[in-house]
């Protein structure tokens, strides 16, 4: 497909189309969206219900239930019930200390959480593939169809860790990943198609947990991303918890909450909530063991509550703002997504904040997995006809452990990914061989305020003089926003040299053991798949190479270049009558290996086309 | 790729201090649009790879190319000059300047109108960095060695501008 969509990105090849998906997986809510005939939209459960509930409850004798029906568990079975896993995702043990969750945790081998439940100790990626999977399952049914790919939203905010675990929790849903993207740029992309807008805006997402706020320029089908900030750790679940905190204060009541108890405060905070962003005042009942009080609360002392919460958000809203080298007034449009921007109090500080009321017109539950669908239609290859690109950033800066516990930053948040940076140390002892590389995320300077993602040795330095080793440590952020780590010494011939990928704590191990639990069942369907799509692929490979040589086969290949593929070609036919996977694969690898050249020819000869800055359409018809 | 040696050719723009923005930016969407992996989605492994390699590069360009000290920095560095990492700065007049305007910036916290301040403080900052910015492309311009080095003088100059506004920055954030 490539080849094709190097030189000629307005006229694919023939296809049938594919089926890929958005998905925005949320705190408290989670959706599935596909694009029908140019239009996104949401798939719903068989009650016509668009939100799938993220909440799964953990079954003693094995299996799972997720969504409304495990929610009605919440309070029946508090501790095998669990909500808000996306708070967990990705967090290592200590830096849950702080954050109160109503399970059993303990620690796996890598430092991740793991939530004991009836049926075990359970890992919030493997609960949060549970609702992934739900999720496909809805897909496959409604489309009649198996989904190919798919486009999963994070909050832009997500560190390295947290995407990382979001990709795992994929892959042992056995979903195909397309890719991550930010949660604020689905909804832009979302908003921009919609209303064909142009110029700068502001995507304020206050979610059930997560608070993004990314500002973007949209020109011509380019959605770049210019500044992104947030909290990963705010959200409407900060509301239910003030105002549990505001009852249980009015109630007197002072023992120690049963899990029954907190649960039914929380539920009744989150309704009395909803319930005041409609009407002024509310009457609440609380009657659950012996905790009982009666009361009412007004929209004011509402909004006093949340006050501290709101001001938080807009002080990373000006950050966000000035990153992006704008001022509030430059802003064109500001869009409002997160079932949070519900609460009136927020709707009026953002537009007291950028000084013009939010556009109105997608459902703000529903507009980021519908940006996620545009994008998955997009990736996949059914709308290549148009010219729609997104530009994002990596959020947080990057950067490595130098002396006296200071981080040195080596890739800068907001730089436009995929990046690559390189910076070079030095030994500081004579006849030092090793060197101790901890790679770090965050904005401060002080390596024990950032999160630490990874730490590793280079070895087999040669022995110099302190000071002579060069050591190149290279970052390396692909277009998910994922890093990998690499140092090498570069001073003498000897290179010794180290590749990192940092995790979140889960061991490959672990991954490897959630995955064989969940594909266990599905192995022999699984060998038929594969020859299956690679199959397909390979005849893709074909079509491709054979549609890209009669273009510019002529113009760009020598006749021995043209017949080295032509024979890598040949077998490759030859491999697909053969009908074993294997055996295509290796063809398929070696027709790509033969035919590299070429490829690298046709990109750098649009490169000089796009320099020219006109189109190939016109230059192709010229 | 062919032009990677050269950030102001990828762009097709001529190499220099003054440059037009808008085709920087136009120039930097167009290649992107061809080069970037959202393109090679379905695209083996070899060619991800050679995607991902170039739009890390584009990116990197035009990064340098559109932050004034950068690019200033970056004709140095193809003039054949570098810019000395930890050289501190031998003029008194300077220094005693930068010590103002810190001293003014620590006086901003406790002061009655602690947001006029800083504006003025800011726009401070901002005409003495484009003063330096002017001299910058007289030295480059006349190209010889010893203008050069003045030239080099004027972006270690850029540099502690640039670290003042990042920490006028900072301070705005703590005030409000």
């Amino acid at each position: 497909m490539a080849l094709l969509q190097i030189s000629e990105p307005g006229q694919p090849v023939e296809h049938e189309h594919r089926i890929a998906v958005g998905i925005d997986l949320g705190t408290t809510h989670s959706l599935v969206a596909i694009v029908v005939d140019g239009e996104p939209r949401t798939l719903s459960d068989s009650e016509d219900r668009p939100l799938l509930p993220s909440v799964v409850h953990v079954l003693a004798e094995g299996g799972f239930e997720v969504g409304y029906q495990a929610q009605s568990k919440l309070i029946s079975d508090p501790l095998n019930t669990i909500s808000s896993v996306k708070r967990l995702l990705g967090k290592n043990i200590a830096e849950l200390q702080d954050q109160p969750t109503p399970y059993q945790l303990s620690a796996s081998e890598g430092g991740s959480p793991l939530i004991r439940t009836a049926a075990g100790d359970k890992s919030p990626v493997e609960i949060s593939a549970e609702i992934l999977r739900q999720l496909n399952i809805r897909a496959g049914k409604s489309l009649g169809e198996k989904v190919e790919g798919a486009v999963i939203t994070v909050p832009a905010y997500f560190d390295d860790a947290q995407r990382q675990a979001t990709k795992d929790a994929a892959k042992i849903a056995g979903i195909p990943l397309l890719r991550l993207l930010n949660e604020p740029t689905a909804a832009a992309v979302a908003y921009g198609l919609d209303q064909g807008a142009e110029g700068v805006i502001a995507v304020y997402d206050l979610g059930g947990g997560t608070f993004d706020i990314s500002i973007l320029s949209l020109e011509k089908g380019v959605f770049q991303v210019l500044s992104t900030g947030g909290d990963s750790a705010l959200g409407g679940d900060d509301f239910d918890q003030v105002l549990s905190q505001w009852i249980l204060q009015q109630s007197g009541y002072d023992k120690p909450l049963t899990p029954q108890q907190s649960n039914t405060l929380l539920q009744l905070s989150r309704s009395t909530k909803e319930q005041i962003s409609e009407q002024a005042e509310v009457t609440i009942e609380l009657s659950v063991e012996s905790l009982q009080w009666q009361g009412t609360l007004n929209r004011e002392q509402f909004d006093g509550l949340i006050e501290p919460l709101i001001k938080r958000t807009l002080r990373a809203t000006r950050k966000a703002v000035r990153d992006a080298g704008m001022t509030a007034e430059q802003i064109q449009d500001v869009v409002l997504v997160g079932g949070s921007t519900r609460v009136p109090a927020v709707r009026t500080a953002v537009e007291e904040f950028f000084g013009q009321s939010p556009k109105e017109g997608i459902d703000p539950d529903r507009v980021v997995a519908l940006g996620a669908a545009i994008q998955a239609d997009t990736l996949i290859g059914n709308r290549s006809g148009d010219e729609m690109l997104l530009l994002d950033v990596n959020p947080l800066s990057l950067g490595i452990e130098i002396m006296g516990g200071m981080v040195e930053k080596i890739v800068p948040r907001n730089s436009t990914i995929p990046i690559n940076r390189a910076q070079e140390f030095t030994t500081y002892k004579d006849g030092q061989t090793a060197m101790a590389i901890h790679v770090l995320q965050g904005e401060r300077e002080m390596v024990k305020d950032c999160r630490s993602l990874a730490r590793f040795e280079l070895r087999g330095i040669p022995p110099m003089t302190a000071g002579a080793a060069k050591i190149q440590v290279s970052f390396k952020v692909d277009a998910d926003g994922l890093l990998s780590v690499f140092a090498r010494e570069t001073s003498t011939s000897v290179e010794s040299s180290v590749e990192v990928k940092p995790s979140y704590g889960l061991s490959e191990n672990e991954i490897t053991g959630m995955l064989q639990d969940s594909f266990a069942h599905a192995e022999a369907d699984k060998q038929a798949r594969s020859l299956r799509e690679v199959e397909v692929e390979a005849s893709g490979l074909l079509d491709t190479l054979d549609a890209a040589l009669k273009v510019d086969g002529d113009t760009l290949l020598d006749s021995t270049e043209q017949q080295t593929i032509a024979e890598a070609v040949g077998a490759l036919k030859q491999a697909l009558n053969s009908r074993d996977a294997k055996k295509v694969t290796s063809a398929m690898e070696f027709l790509n290996h033969q035919s590299a050249g070429f490829a690298q020819k046709r990109m750098d000869h649009s490169i000089r086309v796009a320099l020219a800055g006109r189109d190939l359409d016109e230059i192709e018809s010229n | 790729m062919t032009n990677s040696d050269n950030y102001f050719e990828l762009f097709g723009l001529e190499p220099g201090f003054e440059l037009d923005q808008s085709q920087l930016l136009s120039q930097y969407r167009n290649l992107q649009k061809e080069l970037h992996p959202d393109r090679f989605v379905q695209a083996d492994d070899h060619q991800k790879l050679i995607s991902v390699q170039n739009t890390a590069l584009v990116n990197e360009a035009y990064q340098t190319l559109k932050v004034d000290t950068s690019r200033a920095e970056y004709l140095l560095l193809q003039a054949g000059t570098e810019i000395p990492q930890d050289r501190t700065i031998q003029e008194p007049e300077f220094l005693i300047s930068q010590m103002e305007l810190r001293e003014n910036m620590a006086e901003i916290e406790g002061s009655s109108a602690p947001e006029a301040r800083l504006d003025q403080l800011r726009s401070e900052v901002e005409q003495s960095g484009s003063d330096i910015k002017q001299e910058f492309v007289q030295h480059w311009q006349k190209g010889c060695e010893a203008e050069l080095k003045l030239a080099v003088l004027c972006v270690q100059k850029l540099k502690f501008y640039d670290k003042l506004s990042v920490e006028l920055d900072h301070l705005e954030e703590q005030l409000f």
